[in-house]
């Protein structure tokens, strides 16, 4: 994903009379998929969803009855030869598998993040891949204007080398979850793969990082999933290692920011993803200007799902990819797995 | 060791939640955490927990019931509105009855004596007061219904009534007071009520101690902190945990009630300017924005008077430009010192003490955390929530 084009994932209209719009399934009818992906799919005409898919049959019926989807199954085999392509967007045990069995019925897959907790895991979509098939990795973030302007800036050196950088996400959880897996204490619960696998993705992938060290990891896990959890890293780049820290939380509202330390000034990202970011020239303070996306009108908010289907289809159609692949998203998963190894309880003087 | 299942009505609230850390590590008990889903401030908090979820609704009998299969002891901290409160607790003793479980031990509260009860020691045999507030007419409500229960069923009750709760996650006497101190708070009588506490961990131990012996089966007891600070000793160490610019003022009742009366709006303002002025700055909001500018320009009388009618200040006003073309930015209004609340007025000039004397003889009772230590830790967990600075 080199050129830094907007895709606003607004409205479009179908580019010729011989284009067909592409049509998609979507796998798993969680909160995702009910709160972002149909919507998104709503405004576009050069996608069409035409198949639901999940276990939950008066889920799925409902949903599909709701967005005027045709054709609802509780067996995701069913869309096999009938779309062109698939969301998957089941809980995230799942994902592989069902990734497999789409590509190996040449399906394209965007599949929902994470991706899967563990390399072994990405080794094995990798060695499944076949020529002319997609499979593209739902890592969202990278398509908001903020982070656009943040790899900008980085890749500019407007604020200088990059020495440091901190990200504090967090607030009181209260995504309406359909299915527990974020607090299933199976390897894909917590906050760190729910929302650390978003921030490794996005520091590695703006600060151009070859690797994510971690150097230490403590968390408030205490043999179910962590709640909240500290992170000392480094993003190992070609002109060196930048050091940071991440602060990640379901139960304490947090800036919900990433900053970005240079030798001359530094940025502030929201963290989740904005219209703009807001830039600091050193000395501390002396100039401050928010900074927005010059290629996005000002009276559009850019949808970032609509961009990344759009990024996903348009990559189907022209051969070219500007989605996040299986090898990109390799980095963050491996950077999970580290945490996982080298975590450490920590015991509050109020828990004691 | 035989282990006992534990189910724990409520358990994603600020008891719940500490009570299921707490059994975690209790041998000889097996916490079950009964929540109606998977939402809820409490619900990270319990899932770093190796425990079992039950999922029912208190106000359903049936699933409840089911829910309570294998519960040997039921730990009910669920609350609500009056029918939460009365109904949910009778369907927590029927279907902890049906299951046969050994105990219920029910969260109460010693408000059920009234914000200020008469004497300086009230002890659990104290009338209960009549009140208008549901929340207390119906926790007394409950504890009839316990009784009447407990008449015509065998089944140990153990009622607990603390008073005012403090402590990391405490919303109601931790963090609404750290930010009253931050706006400025005001010490009703110069603060020299009496704060009948109980730090969160103290009120765990007597619950742990009600599970554990059958001494105070079918009793209710106080459960309240030795030390009784003067709320302008509790608001000072708040404060102190705030840092500097933390001010503390007081007034005494009447003045409150005074300036109560002068703060509150008119009728004519309530039902008219008030309205009016909301309009206003809905009207000003849209115009400010490009695309609802262009819409409002487009209709003729409107550009008439926008380009020949109104003058530039006016115009201004309404693109949100000040002098010399600069963007007027509304500051941000200064925090708004909060005058106690009519129905906490009472609370905070009462000086009765709740007795502890009845659980200590009871159960052995021996408070661990004190009020220093209580203090501490709530200190550590406001910085660590960012509520104050460190």
């Amino acid at each position: 994903m080199g050129d830094f084009a907007p895709r606003t994932g607004e409205p479009d209209v179908p580019t010729g009379a011989g284009d067909k719009p592409l049509t998609f399934g979507i796998i798993g009818c969680g909160a995702v998929t009910e709160k972002s992906y149909l919507p998104a799919f709503q405004r576009m005409a050069a996608c069409r969803v035409t198949h639901l898919a999940d276990l939950d049959q008066q889920r799925g019926q409902a949903l599909a009855d709701q967005f005027g989807i045709p054709r609802f199954t509780t067996r995701y085999e069913d869309l096999y030869g009938h779309v062109d392509a698939v969301v998957v967007a089941t809980p995230p045990e799942s994902h592989v598998p069902i990734t497999l069995d789409c590509m190996a019925h040449n399906l394209h897959v965007l599949c929902e993040k994470p991706l899967t907790n563990s390399t072994a895991e990405v080794r094995r979509l990798m060695a499944a891949r076949k020529p002319g098939i997609h499979v593209g990795v739902g890592m969202v973030r990278r398509m908001n204007p903020s982070a656009r302007l943040m790899k900008a800036f980085v890749a500019g050196e407007i604020i200088g080398k990059v020495v440091g950088f901190g990200v504090e996400e967090g607030s009181e959880f209260n995504w309406p979850l359909h299915s527990p897996h974020v607090f299933r204490p199976n390897g894909f619960g917590g906050v760190l793969m729910d929302t650390g696998i978003h921030i490794f993705d996005i520091l590695a992938w703006s600060l151009d990082a070859r690797e994510i060290r971690i150097q230490s990891v403590r968390d408030d896990n205490l043999g179910g999933v962590e709640a909240n959890i500290r992170i000392e890293v480094v993003m190992e780049t070609d002109t060196g290692g930048i050091p940071g820290t991440i602060d990640l939380s379901f139960t304490r509202k947090l800036p919900n920011r990433i900053t970005l330390m240079g030798e001359r000034g530094k940025i502030e990202v929201p963290a989740r993803g904005g219209d703009s970011i807001d830039f600091y020239l050193h000395p501390e303070g002396a100039v401050h200007t928010v900074v927005h996306d010059a290629s996005v009108p000002a009276d559009v908010h850019v949808d970032p799902f609509g961009a990344q289907i759009r990024a996903f289809a348009d990559s189907i159609r022209t051969g070219q990819i500007e989605y996040v692949t299986i090898d990109q998203a390799f980095k963050s998963v491996a950077a999970i797995e580290a945490c996982r190894a080298v975590r450490e309880t920590e015991i509050h003087s109020w828990e004691r | 060791m035989p282990v006992k299942k534990v189910l724990i009505t409520g358990a994603a609230g600020f008891v719940g939640c500490r009570l299921a850390e707490k059994l975690v590590s209790e041998a000889g008990y097996e916490p079950v955490a009964l929540v109606r889903r998977y939402h809820g401030r409490g619900i990270p908090r319990l899932a770093r927990l190796p425990i079992k979820w039950a999922f029912a609704d208190i106000m359903d009998l049936p699933s409840l019931t089911d829910a309570f299969k294998g519960a040997e002891i039921v730990v009910h901290l669920a609350y609500g509105d009056a029918a939460v409160n009365v109904m949910g607790t009778e369907n927590v003793l029927e279907a902890a009855y049906r299951n046969q479980v050994e105990k219920v031990i029910h969260m109460s509260t010693a408000a059920v004596h009234g914000q200020d009860p008469k004497g300086p020691s009230v002890v659990e045999s104290s009338p209960f007061e009549s009140s208008r507030d549901e929340y207390r007419s119906s926790k007394a409500q409950a504890e009839v219904t316990i009784s009447k229960f407990q008449a015509k069923h065998r089944l140990p009750v153990v009622i607990l009534r603390p008073p005012l709760i403090y402590g990391p996650f405490s919303r109601s006497w931790t963090v609404r007071l750290i930010q009253e101190v931050q706006n400025g708070a005001i010490l009703v009588d110069g603060g020299k009520g009496t704060a009948n506490l109980v730090y969160i961990d103290n009120l765990i131990e007597a619950i742990l101690l009600a599970m554990k012996k059958d001494s105070a089966d079918g009793e209710a007891l106080f459960v309240v902190d030795d030390e009784r600070p003067t709320w302008k000793t509790v608001y000072e160490r708040y404060a102190a945990m705030a840092g500097a610019e933390t001010r503390l003022s007081t007034m005494t009742v009447a003045e409150i009630e005074r300036l109560r009366k002068a703060m509150t709006p008119s009728t004519l303002t309530r039902w008219v300017l008030e309205p009016l002025d909301i309009g206003r700055e809905i009207v000003l909001g849209a115009a400010r924005t490009p695309a609802y500018r262009n819409r409002l320009l487009a209709v003729p009388w409107i550009r008439f008077l926008a380009k020949e009618v109104l003058p530039k200040k006016s115009k201004d006003r309404i693109k949100g430009v000040g002098q010399n073309g600069a963007r007027v930015v509304r500051a941000p209004s200064p925090p708004r010192v909060s005058l106690p609340a009519p129905d906490m007025i009472s609370l905070y000039a009462a000086t009765s003490r709740f007795s502890n004397e009845k659980i200590k003889r009871l159960l052995g009772y021996v408070q661990k955390v004190s009020l220093d230590d209580g203090m501490a830790r709530t200190r550590e967990w406001l910085r660590y929530y960012r509520y104050i600075p460190g």
